[in-house]
């Protein structure tokens, strides 16, 4: 039993990277609009640059 | 004098509120200060001279609060950010932390190496420490304003929030535990910590989303900011806060109305479902008016600004709105204050069990207590009724209900009877045609058709009930005062009254029964269209739903009883009242059946709306009547108010089972508890399940259909 000594300093390093990963997704915005893609396809498309247009 | 805006975002709770408001009242150059504590917005109005915005800024921060300067959108999305961050790590720790926890019970139970059992307990203190540190913050917090906020021993029992036994048993259990694991022996309770601590703030988060939804009808966000104008003969796109009275708009299709108005060019096909509730499209012609917050769904349209947005009807629905919510209900406030005796008790009972195990089995001590703590946080208690009253409020407003403030949840349900008013309550105040008589040798299709052409030139509310139809074609349209004359292929066709449309002078004969319209052709009379009010379209099934519900309703109306005949089967009719025997009606109606509710539109109404139980009105009346009343309907339908009726019942009866269930599961806990019936873990299970439990059970009010 002494790979327990291993494995649970692991399981809280595994975690502490875990948390900041989920904090990092958070402060990026990701959970802001959790319907905001479904709505996209309402949007206008984007202008296209004046170099595409009329050639 | 200005009035600044705050977004005050820790600010929760009442005494929160008043806190401020006292602080600041105290310092001279401010006059007033107002709090919505739905939005945590708080109104200063100072003397700019005397005390500069960044002056009261600097004061409420010197509380301990964060303010923000009016953005709101930022700081909201802020706040859910962190409110999702602190439950994240509260979910991560707590995964951890429990299932080490199973590890050390199994070891209890069939032994386990000393050296393996530190292990667990240490790695469990590396994963409590984030979720007490940072998830758990916000109960510090607010347990330390609520303490702090006390300034004489007397208000110790009414400004107690219940974060305080939270915070005391998360500090108890968490420093216990710790100390366990420096002595090296003794009981941890970690996994409690956690769970407590996740999930509290999961029944935290459903609570403010189901209050955020109420902010749906903040719809002056949803206003676009830009819209085009035309200048000069020319397209150019401005800022929609720069638009000015007399500004010709152009709405394309999809674009919402900027602003209320009326139509210049083009016929519109708008989407009115934000102010009304309804999905039904609805056709407005040149000449027509426009309201802001609208969707044009159909083609291009044109109109000139009458109103900007400031002023709108919506802004005005909207402040009403808000003003209803950042009145507290005095049910809620009520609750509060039980909630805060009830903490003290709980303290007091604690402390009791504390000593109690300390004289007979001091190992049983800190178990027992740290129970106790957790299992009589009356979170269930305190919310059984706000969350009720904010689920009803928010559906309400979905169904185009809006209300002063939650008290009037509670008068509804008590409502007996209800008496309405009939021109522009029952009816829309829309004349249709409802009956057609055959006079010359023109088919019906023709003489409509006519009448159709010719009234399309006139905006007469008459004339509105002939727009429906496909019209014929005509020259020379010209409208006179009593009807409409025009060249057709037919003839000269005349629509209007019985003299304007044939030269045979009328003016003895008896006044018809029905209101009517005759069409002639080269002065020789070829029909005549009998003209009736538009009911709405849903009295009928609204009046069974009434009856069905066992509500008695009466028709209160100064007009004649030969018009109410529709109605006169259906209900008690009393006709030919004038504003004054309609108080008194009303008065008896009040006597005879209990509380009562009257729906008007006019100034006539006044009188008996002021004498009713509960007073609505709907979204046509004047001003002067709408500001008065309680209770203002957005739709165009009637079924609304029967809504209003159904949910303030339903949601009387979520609130006392959210308060029995509240009080039984506090009853039978907290003896369990102080009796070491309970281990803290499964205290923190029960309190945080029935916390859940009473905000599930309130959401079913918002729930759709039904």
């Amino acid at each position: 039993m002494e790979i327990l000594f291993v494995l649970v300093p692991t399981s809280v390093v595994l975690m502490a990277i875990a948390m900041w990963v989920f904090i990092r997704a958070v402060d990026s915005g990701q959970f802001d609009h959790l319907d905001r893609h479904a709505l996209d396809i309402f949007d206008n498309d984007e202008v296209q640059d004046d170099e595409h247009v009329g050639k | 004098m200005i009035t600044s805006t705050f977004h005050v975002s820790d600010m929760h709770c009442a005494s929160c509120e008043t806190r401020i408001a006292d602080a600041l009242l105290a310092s001279p150059g401010i006059l007033s200060v107002r709090a919505n504590p739905v939005r945590r917005e708080l109104f200063v109005e100072h003397d700019q001279d005397t005390v500069a915005i960044l002056d009261v800024f600097g004061q409420i921060e010197s509380l301990g609060f964060s303010p923000m300067l009016e953005s709101g959108g930022d700081s909201d999305v802020m706040e859910t950010r962190r409110d999702i961050k602190r439950l994240g790590i509260a979910a991560i720790g707590m995964m951890q932390v429990v299932m080490q926890a199973i590890a050390l019970y199994i070891g209890d139970a069939q032994g386990m190496a000393y050296e393996h059992m530190r292990l667990l307990q240490v790695a469990s203190f590396i994963f409590t420490l984030p979720v007490i540190a940072y998830s758990a913050q916000p109960f510090f917090q607010n347990a330390w304003l609520s303490v702090s906020s006390i300034r004489h021993p007397r208000q110790l029992m009414t400004s107690l929030s219940m974060d305080v036994p939270v915070s005391i048993a998360l500090i108890i259990a968490f420093s216990a535990s710790s100390l366990t694991l420096i002595r090296g022996h003794g009981e941890v309770y970690f996994d409690s910590v956690v769970m407590f601590t996740f999930l509290l703030l999961t029944a935290r988060l459903i609570d403010k989303s189901l209050s955020r939804r109420n902010k749906g009808v903040s719809a002056l966000s949803l206003l676009p900011d830009q819209c085009t104008v035309i200048r000069g003969g020319r397209d150019i796109q401005i800022e929609t806060r720069e638009l000015v009275v007399g500004d010709r708009v152009l709405v394309r299709p999809g674009e919402r109305v900027v602003a209320d108005g009326r139509i210049t060019e083009g016929s519109a096909h708008l989407d009115e479902s934000l102010l009304t509730g309804e999905s039904d499209t609805v056709v407005r012609g040149t000449g027509e008016a426009v309201t802001a917050g609208t969707a044009n769904s159909f083609q291009s349209f044109e109109f000139v600004v009458e109103q900007t947005n400031k002023d709108s009807r919506l802004a005005q629905i909207e402040a009403l709105a808000t003003a209803a919510m950042s009145k507290r209900p005095l049910s809620v406030s009520r609750a509060n204050r039980i909630a805060s005796y009830f903490v003290f008790a709980m303290l007091l009972v604690a402390l009791a069990t504390l000593l109690f195990w300390l004289a007979h089995d001091p190992t049983q001590a800190l178990s027992a207590t740290i129970a106790v703590l957790v299992v009589s946080c009356p979170c269930a208690l305190a919310l059984a009724t706000p969350a009720a009253i904010t689920a009803a409020l928010s559906r309400l407003q979905s169904r185009g209900v809006v209300v002063r403030d939650g008290d009037v949840l509670q008068t509804a349900a008590d409502i007996k009877g209800v008496a309405l008013d009939k021109t522009g309550t029952l009816t829309t105040g829309q004349i249709e045609i409802a009956g057609f008589e055959r006079l010359g040798r023109w088919t019906e299709a023709e003489c409509v058709q006519l009448a159709a052409g010719l009234e399309r030139a006139s905006n007469h509310p008459i004339a509105r009930a002939f727009h429906g139809s496909e019209p014929a074609r005509l020259r020379d349209i010209r409208i006179d005062p009593y009807g409409v004359v025009g060249q057709s292929d037919l003839g000269e066709a005349r629509i209007g009254s019985q003299n304007y449309c044939s030269d045979i002078d009328s003016s003895g004969v008896v006044e018809a029964e029905q209101r009517s319209v005759w069409l002639s052709i080269d002065k020789q009379l070829a029909a005549r269209f009998m003209l009736a009010e538009k009911i709405r379209t849903d009295v009928g099934e609204t009046l069974n739903a009434f009856e069905e519900e066992g509500v008695e309703l009466v028709l209160l109306t100064g007009d004649t009883l030969k018009n109410c005949r529709t109605f006169a089967d259906r209900l008690q009719v009393f006709a030919g009242l004038t504003p004054e025997s309609k108080r008194q009606s009303l008065i008896e109606y009040r006597q005879n059946v209990g509380p009562v509710m009257m729906l008007g539109d006019g100034i006539n109404d006044l009188p008996a709306l002021a004498e009713a139980n509960l007073s609505a009105v709907v979204l046509e009346a004047p001003d002067s009547v709408k500001s008065n009343s309680d209770v203002l309907l957005l739709s165009r339908q009637l079924r609304p108010i029967f809504e209003l009726l159904k949910t303030a019942r339903r949601s009387r009866r979520v609130i006392r089972q959210n308060m029995t269930w509240a009080l039984l599961y506090n009853a039978t806990m907290i003896p369990l508890a102080a009796s070491g019936h309970l281990v803290p873990w499964m205290a923190a299970l029960g309190m945080s399940l029935s916390s859940l439990l009473v905000v599930m059970n309130s959401a079913r009010l918002q729930a759709r259909g039904n």
